[in-house]
């Protein structure tokens, strides 16, 4: 566990210490703003489910960012094997990654209390819907991280893993939206694995046991496919 | 390493994988199709079905496909009650453990007044509702079928 925790310290610094994590910061704090307090008083509600349907979207994209040089930039300056080296096992390092890069999210996401609080000034704020609002980005965000992972320890470019990550979180938030095209059954299993079907439950104030088991399976699936990926490197 | 043993390796790796996806795969299905916590935040209870609802959800036998029309950009307050309505049929649906299905097919203005009654035609329970107001038409049309 202390493997994993320096592992994640070090990695959170990291972010911190160069431009990305502030880049991807103010970029979905300017993005959510604009979005969110465009339509919010043509609306007239003191509602923050808005916030949540454009943050939900604007993190999908966001987020990728955040992970696409996790391991791609280790193995190609040849850090990875440095890493290995030391007595910490593939899981340890996976996770340790993993943990570092949700820190930054939470961080992220702590930032933007900024808005419920605004709305709550201006009338009269539900907050049960609000908290579990952010209980549904945090799990949706954890899947996505982890799709990003997965896609940086698949290659040591990080333009393809960001791309590979951006395209897969896209395809599973986006895949309840073609739900009226297609025959009822496939309707049905598609809707169950898209994201957005999932996290909107939330973002109106229902936590769902099989909502938080989906994001979990996702998030649990993502991170044994990275670890696989970075185990291969022994036999390959 | 040895390449039997890598192979081995390859393959241990590989099994565990299948484990865990296959573990994870069957927990998903289990639980879509049995009731599951679930806890309504909201202050009033909004979105809690009644317990007469919920059981009736819970019972049925065959698949329910409901096919919400739903007119795009309402302007408020008739986007709140359009709103209302996609988050209680979705109630509806995880009530049911994925018996009912729910399809919204997004109606421009123009097009809602003449698809909406289309679609009526064709179902079984009829309900539609027009609202006039100053500046807009808006048309919410359901079509359920069994």
């Amino acid at each position: 566990m202390n493997h994993i925790l320096t592992i994640g310290g070090r990695q959170f610094r990291s972010y911190f210490n160069g431009p990305v994590a502030y880049i991807v910061i103010c970029i979905v704090m300017l993005t959510l703003g604009f979005f969110f307090w465009n339509t919010f008083f043509l609306y007239g509600r003191a509602s923050s489910r808005e916030m949540f349907r454009w943050l939900g979207l604007i993190l999908v994209f966001a987020l990728p960012a955040l992970t696409m040089g996790l391991l791609a930039e280790e193995k190609r300056t040849g850090t990875i094997d440095l890493l290995i080296t030391m007595p910490v096992t593939e899981a340890q390092v996976i996770l340790g990654k993993f943990l570092g890069v949700l820190g930054l999210y939470a961080v992220l996401l702590v930032l933007t209390v900024a808005y419920p609080i605004s709305v709550s000034t201006l009338g009269h704020l539900d907050w049960g819907p609000v908290w579990s609002g952010y209980l549904g980005l945090f799990l949706q965000g954890s899947a996505v991280l982890a799709i990003g992972l997965m896609a940086s320890s698949w290659t040591d470019n990080q333009l393809i893993a960001l791309f590979v990550a951006l395209t897969l979180s896209v395809f599973f938030w986006v895949l309840d939206k073609f739900l009226a095209l297609l025959p009822t059954n496939a309707a049905s299993v598609l809707e169950w694995l898209s994201f957005d079907y999932h996290f909107q439950s939330m973002a109106r104030g229902v936590v769902d046991l099989r909502d938080v088991l989906f994001f979990f399976s996702v998030t649990v699936f993502a991170l044994a496919l990275a670890f696989r990926a970075l185990e291969s490197r022994r036999w390959s | 390493m040895s390449s039997k043993v890598q192979k081995r390796a390859a393959s241990e790796s590989l099994l565990f994988l299948s484990l865990v996806g296959g573990i994870l795969v069957l927990l998903n299905v289990l639980i879509a199709y049995f009731p599951s916590p679930r806890v309504d935040l909201t202050q009033n209870g909004l979105f809690s079905l009644a317990e007469g609802s919920e059981r009736l959800a819970a019972s049925l036998d065959d698949r329910l496909a409901v096919t919400a029309y739903f007119t795009e950009n309402l302007p408020p307050p008739f986007n709140a009650t359009e709103r209302h309505v996609r988050d209680l049929l979705s109630e509806y649906s995880a009530a049911s453990n994925g018996q009912i299905i729910v399809k919204s097919i997004p109606t421009t203005r123009r097009s809602s007044r003449r698809r909406a009654p289309m679609a009526c035609n064709r179902s079984r329970i009829r309900r539609s509702r027009k609202t006039r107001s100053r500046s807009s038409k808006a048309t919410v049309a359901w079509s359920c079928t069994t």
